[in-house]
């Protein structure tokens, strides 16, 4: 195992080279842990890691040895004084592709909205991951929508990860330890959604001292204590949020401004004990919550709910296991209080078990196998009501099975080739009791009722996955991919973005598995001793069963909303160029992308091919960050896209007197093109070993762009005869100011 | 009942969103025939044929003249309605009566426009009440212009929904004797067999004192409902849904609509 000696956190991708056998190499899997085969011998043993200096140990092998690293942290290496030489091209060598890895050091640094660090922001500066405008939550991977991401905080599945309608994301950078995003392109452990993976590590927390941070920001503070449970063999986090803009609501004399509420916190947590060299076990929960209140009539309160509880079991020196039970839940609530007044309550929760197995056969083969069983349970919707003048409603519960085992294999057969080649069997079970419809025209034409226990219907899908890398050199390697990925949970939304109030659905009788085909290719090229690295890669997507709302559908509360869906099928293709520094006193990446994305739904657009909504052709986003001196640092990102497609109409008419607008093709028109430059700095105040403390600076949109949230058509309020085209906009030059701490 | 929760409106409010008019460069589009017809209780019996224009000409739709109208239902005699002024055909021999199914065929430019509907039992409209409506910032909350000024005001209808048989409602309301052309279509979805009391709200202009205020209650089939409930909602931002032409049920046209209802009116003054 590789850890840290200050905080005894444990290092994800840590590298583990043989100076004699430049061949052996290793790097430690998601828990810190690694396995090498070498012959008997006597050795020298390096590993490296961003960020710490390397370590160098003399070894003898003369049986099967545990030797476990701690790695000492580098100032100096983020100011770009030493270069260190170890696996820095792992880029190039391994079979990943259409993935991108974030470092917290380095998301910290950028600029964003408000001041507060967020990872969904960052990532959405990369190629290939894309937001659509400000004020809307949620993220479009290649082409595919918000619901065909699968995001994972320590396993757990999160469906909801925005808060504030997506100013925020759920992730607090302070608990946050390590990002793995793949577009499309996972290996075949994962599973469950057709577009991406984003998988969220959270810290352990510091097994030798006791620390606490935090900082304070205009709308938002943070605090986090972490320490040892016992001193070097267990370890806790804690870490905490809460914004208050609302808090600024209340300045306001006027009662119609002071009385709305809103605001979210969340709440990381984890501990984590060493039992003894072969066992290990862990505990992550999350909690958070967004509340929204209008007038005391209005409100909305929503939010996550996770919890994993794993255990690390080394079997040998060649076989590691985890084996984690997950929870996770997402619910909202509605509540309004007027004239008649109701609550609309809706859940959907997971209960998940998963068991893997990752057998290091030796320095070419590596297995990972295991299986996978989540329950979940879905509450469409409840509505209660005090009042006498509506029927209290209770829709059907939908209670699902998913099941999966999976195997893959990492081979290097010649020291020029990597494949990563595996298979998922997936398989989805519609479970009783309940009464499931069949639907001709949206109207229910049978009903046939299932007892509990009962099967409604079954899918089973296999999900071949294979990448490979061929490495032409240290410096260069083209990479090549084909992956299926299945999902059975739909999300139903009258809406592109993510909306508190989505609701997911199963599959079920009438609703098909979403499957989701992508091929790509990619071409890694690094550059002064992989101080830069460029990659290109394009993919072409096929998604099968998409769906879609008919005009004026009704989804809340809704028991026939089967009826309510049209079906079809969608195309995408793209190309993503990334350029990125990695060390130095400058670093940053400019990324650009090209892309198309399209949807066939019968009873949309005459049942031809359209633009979908997230589709947006040219992409670029240029980060960079300076490092001044020991004291400041600088940072920008400019990004510029051209418009996202949209419907706006090609004529109107008059219906009872009022102007209606007529509309010919789907999402024919575009938005304006939308540019904006954030600018960072951060101050280190104070940086001993007892304190640290920092001021971030930030500003939003610092050339003041005006970037459309909407464009309505309204009559003009002098001249009845003309309707105008009306731009909202929401942010112009927004400043903000964070203190942070740790002690 | 339907349940929207309006995220943009609340984000508008929170983040003090600013709005400018822009230019647009929209397509041109060929111009389409726009049937609107109803058969009721209360004849007489109305069909306006019109046509639609470019989204960037004046809104003044052209008339379509000397079309055949013909309402025909499942007893009568087929009735050619007269045009009585550019555009608008009527007959007052056609009088709707409950249960019965009329069907409209329309004859213009080279073109048959067909539908048929039912008229459905009548539900009673029993009362139009006013009440005060929340100001919020300028106009009030959903819409309403920002030059308004003292109290703002909208109303409410009650009417009982009867428990065996699914039912459909339209409203619409006069300002002044002028339609507003809000659109107000309600189904018994969940509130079979209770007491309906709806709000009308006002997306244009809010009702303001010494306003007339009249409404008229329809009962609706199906198929009149589903083509102003697919009329779509407000279209604010991201989170909106995409716009699209309601669905209509003529046939041989896709813009407008054929409906056989009930009627019953009441008026208020605003004091």
């Amino acid at each position: 195992m590789i850890s840290d000696t200050l905080t005894g956190e444990t290092m994800i991708g840590a590298n583990i080279s043989i100076k004699e056998m430049p061949g052996a190499l290793a790097s430690t899997n998601h828990y810190g842990y690694y396995s090498l085969t070498l012959p008997k011998g006597k050795y020298t043993l390096t590993v490296g890691y961003i960020g710490y200096k390397n370590s160098v140990q003399k070894i003898e092998l003369s049986e099967n040895k545990m030797i476990n690293i701690k790695l000492e942290p580098d100032s100096k290496v983020l100011t770009g004084v030493e270069v260190y030489a170890q696996r820095k091209n792992h880029n190039i060598t391994s079979t990943e592709m259409g993935m991108q890895k974030l470092e917290i050091k380095e998301i910290a640094k950028i600029p964003v909205l408000f001041g507060e660090a967020d990872i969904m922001k960052t990532l959405k500066l990369t190629p290939g991951i894309k937001s659509v405008g400000e004020g809307s939550g949620g993220m479009f991977v290649r082409g595919g929508t918000n619901s065909q991401n699968l995001i994972l905080l320590d396993e757990a599945n999160v469906y909801n990860a925005d808060h504030l309608l997506g100013f925020f994301s759920t992730f607090n950078s302070d608990a946050i330890k390590d990002i793995e995003m793949y577009k499309g392109t996972a290996p075949a452990e994962y599973g469950g959604r057709i577009s991406s993976v984003l998988d969220v590590k959270m810290n352990e927390g510091n097994n030798q001292t006791y620390h606490v941070g935090g900082g304070i920001g205009l709308i938002s503070s943070r605090l986090n204590i972490e320490g040892p449970i016992v001193k070097g063999k267990g370890s806790f986090l804690i870490t905490a949020r809460r914004t208050y803009a609302d808090l600024f609501l209340k300045l306001s004399k006027d009662t119609i401004i002071n009385n709305n509420q809103l605001y979210f916190y969340d709440l990381n947590a984890k501990a984590n004990y060493t039992i003894n060299d072969k066992n290990r076990i862990f505990f992550s929960g999350y909690f958070g919550r967004d509340v929204l209140k209008f007038q005391n009539r209005f409100g909305i309160d929503w939010g996550n709910i996770t919890g994993t509880l794993r255990w690390n079991h080394i079997w040998n020196e060649k076989l590691f296991s985890n084996t984690a039970l997950i929870y996770s839940d997402y619910d909202y609530k509605v509540a309004i209080t007027a004239k008649t007044s109701f609550s609309l309550t809706s859940v959907i929760k997971d209960l998940n078990f998963k068991h893997d197995f990752q057998y290091y056969i030796n320095s070419q083969n590596t297995l990972t196998f295991g299986l996978n069983s989540i329950y979940h349970t879905i509450i469409p919707g409840q509505l209660e009501t005090p009042d006498t003048l509506i029927t209290p409603y209770h829709l059907q519960n939908k209670l699902g099975l998913e099941n999966a085992v999976f195997v893959s294999h990492v081979w290097k057969p010649t020291s020029n080739l990597n494949i990563n080649i595996g298979v998922r069997l997936s398989s989805f079970s519609l479970l009783g009791p309940g009464d499931f419809y069949s639907y001709a025209n949206a109207v229910v034409k049978d009903t046939t009722h299932f007892n509990a226990g009962k099967v409604v219907k079954t899918y089973i899908e296999p999900e071949p996955r294979v990448n490979v890398a061929y490495v032409f050199d240290e410096a260069s390697s083209i990479k090549a991919s084909y992956d299926r990925f299945t999902q059975y949970l739909h999300m139903v939304s009258n809406s592109t973005s993510s909306t508190p109030t989505d609701i997911w659905i199963p599959s079920s009788n009438i609703v098909k598995p979403e499957i989701g085909d992508q091929v790509s290719l990619g071409y890694f090229r690094n550059l002064k001793n992989n101080e830069y690295q460029f990659s290109a890669e394009a993919y072409y997507k096929w998604m099968q069963n998409q769906l879609d709302l008919r005009n004026g559908a009704q989804i809340q509360a809704n028991e026939y909303i089967e009826g309510e869906l049209l079906f079809g099928h969608g195309r995408a293709y793209g190309l993503e160029l990334l350029l990125k520094k990695k060390y130095g006193k400058l670093t940053g990446w400019v990324g650009y992308t090209y892309s198309k994305t399209e949807r066939k739904i019968g009873g949309i657009n005459d049942g031809n091919w359209y633009p979908a909504r997230q589709d947006i052709t040219h992409d670029i986003s240029v980060v960079g960050i300076y490092e001044i001196n020991k004291k400041w640092s600088v940072s920008g990102t400019w990004v510029f896209n051209t418009g996202n497609a949209v419907t706006f109409p090609s004529g109107k008419y008059t219906i009872g007197g009022k102007t209606q607008f007529y509309y010919t093709e789907r999402n024919g028109y575009r938005m304006p093109d939308y540019h904006r430059l954030d600018l960072g700095a951060t101050y280190t105040m104070k940086k001993t070993k007892k304190f640290e403390s920092s001021l971030n600076f930030s500003v939003y949109n610092a050339y003041g762009h005006k970037n459309p949230y909407s464009i309505d058509f309204e009559t003009d309020e002098k001249d009845p005869t003309k309707i105008n085209a009306v731009m909202t906009y929401l942010f112009t030059f927004v400043p903000s100011i964070t203190y942070n701490f740790k002690f | 009942m339907k349940i929207n929760i309006y995220f943009p409106i609340l984000i508008l409010f929170l983040f003090s969103a600013c709005r400018e008019n822009i230019e647009l460069d929209l397509n041109s589009s060929n111009p389409q025939i726009v049937v609107e017809g109803s058969v009721s209780v209360d004849g007489p019996t109305r069909i306006s044929i019109t046509k639609s224009v470019n989204f960037n000409d004046d809104n003044s739709f052209p008339t379509v003249s000397n079309a055949t109208v013909i309402i025909s239902d499942n007893i009568g005699k087929p009735d050619t309605l007269k045009e009585s002024k550019p555009g608008i055909y009527t007959s007052s021999k056609t009088v709707g009566m409950v249960g019965r199914t009329y069907s409209l065929t329309v004859k213009a430019n080279d073109k048959t426009i067909t539908s048929s509907g039912t008229i459905p039992n009548p539900v009673r409209f029993d009362s139009l009440n006013v009440m005060e409506q929340i100001r919020f910032g300028g106009g009030g909350f959903g819409g309403g212009t920002t030059t308004q000024t003292g109290s703002l005001y909208t109303v409410r209808v009650k009417f009982n929904d009867p428990e065996n048989e699914t039912n459909y409602y339209r409203f619409i309301e006069y300002i002044n004797s002028k339609p507003t052309g809000n659109i107000y279509v309600y189904d018994d979805r969940l509130n079979n067999g209770k007491t309906n009391d709806k709000t009308l709200l006002n997306f244009t202009r809010y009702l303001v004192k010494d306003d007339t205020v009249t409404v008229e209650m329809q009962c609706i089939d199906k198929a009149v409902y589903e083509y102003f409930n697919s009329f779509g909602n407000l279209g604010m931002g991201p989170s909106s849904s995409t716009p699209a032409n309601p669905y209509t049920n003529l046939n041989g046209a896709v813009l407008g609509f054929f409906s056989a209802h009930t009627t019953e009116r009441k008026q208020i003054v605003i004091k």
